[in-house]
């Protein structure tokens, strides 16, 4: 099987990348659209917050004793609390915050394999090129941005919980997720980009040993 | 890089051209240029071999060491 070059895997994939691009570039448009619409025409919003579940698996009600609530309704099957928040000014600018910064990275990482991805299919079908390595850098970097941005949508669901809610039967708690593995696949990247980096070094320095 | 290549200036004395030197050595042209234009980053001690014997001079003649005035600065 062919792994790099015309008619390869990487071929396969490139298809897939450029298809992806295009598909994010669309569904972030319709997303800023629907969000802005929501925005204009709602006075709440609904979102589902992971929980963690106790043994008891009934639940009698749940009080909330913030004013910003309007409702709220525990999923046993999938493990979320649904609830419904208040719009205001400064959560319309947080959702608008994190919008912006996973749109952009996620599009930014695209951009970037489909840069790389550019390079295996070529007709010189070389990767060991100082940019490639510096794109494959900056991808780590991205991926490793996307963990704190998780953890601080989490941080404001386990806020938004523990301040506004607590259960009858107390069988529910927020799930506080630290995303290590985000992180992790960061650093495994940033370790291969280095190598790449040296890779591109060493083709140079042979290229040019007479 | 503070290592100079002297090839031009013993072509000259030896009224020899690259291309000769290219058939004589078997070395392409392109990596003759690279060795000539001071680009090379190393060399094969077969290839410094095949030129010394196709010129007729040592190394030394060939290469030469001329510190870089600013590493210098920087070593104080």
């Amino acid at each position: 099987m062919k792994v790099i070059g015309k008619k390869s895997v990487a071929a396969g994939l490139k298809f897939l990348i450029n298809a992806a691009w295009y598909i994010q570039m669309a569904a972030f448009s319709l997303a800023l659209c629907v969000l802005v619409y929501v925005s204009i025409k709602s006075d709440f919003i609904g979102s589902d917050i992971p929980v963690k579940l106790r043994e008891h698996q009934t639940i009698k009600g749940i009080v909330s004793n913030s004013a910003d609530l309007w409702d709220a309704q525990l999923k046993l099957s999938e493990g979320v609390l649904h609830v419904k928040t208040k719009l205001s000014w400064s959560m319309i600018l947080l959702m608008l915050g994190q919008f912006a910064c996973i749109a952009a990275l996620s599009l930014t990482v695209t951009y970037l394999l489909r840069k790389i991805f550019a390079t295996l299919t070529g007709s010189d079908g070389s990767p060991f090129i100082p940019e490639n390595a510096a794109r494959l850098r900056k991808i780590a970097i991205l991926i490793i941005l996307l963990a704190p941005l998780k953890f601080v949508n989490n941080f404001y669901n386990f806020w938004l919980i523990t301040t506004s809610f607590r259960s009858k039967e107390n069988n529910f708690t927020p799930d506080l997720k630290l995303d290590f593995q985000t992180v992790l696949i960061g650093l495994v990247l940033l370790v291969i980009a280095e190598i790449f980096r040296m890779g591109t070094q060493m083709r140079e320095e042979n290229e040019l040993t007479v | 890089m503070p290592i100079l290549v002297n090839l031009d200036l013993l072509l000259v004395k030896r009224k020899m051209s690259l291309t000769e030197l290219s058939e004589r050595v078997n070395l392409t042209m392109s990596n003759l240029s690279i060795l000539k234009q001071g680009k090379a980053k190393a060399i094969r001690f077969s290839t410094l071999e095949a030129i010394c014997r196709a010129l007729d001079c040592k190394p030394g003649d060939l290469l030469d060491y001329e510190p870089d005035t600013e590493e210098l600065k920087k070593v104080g």
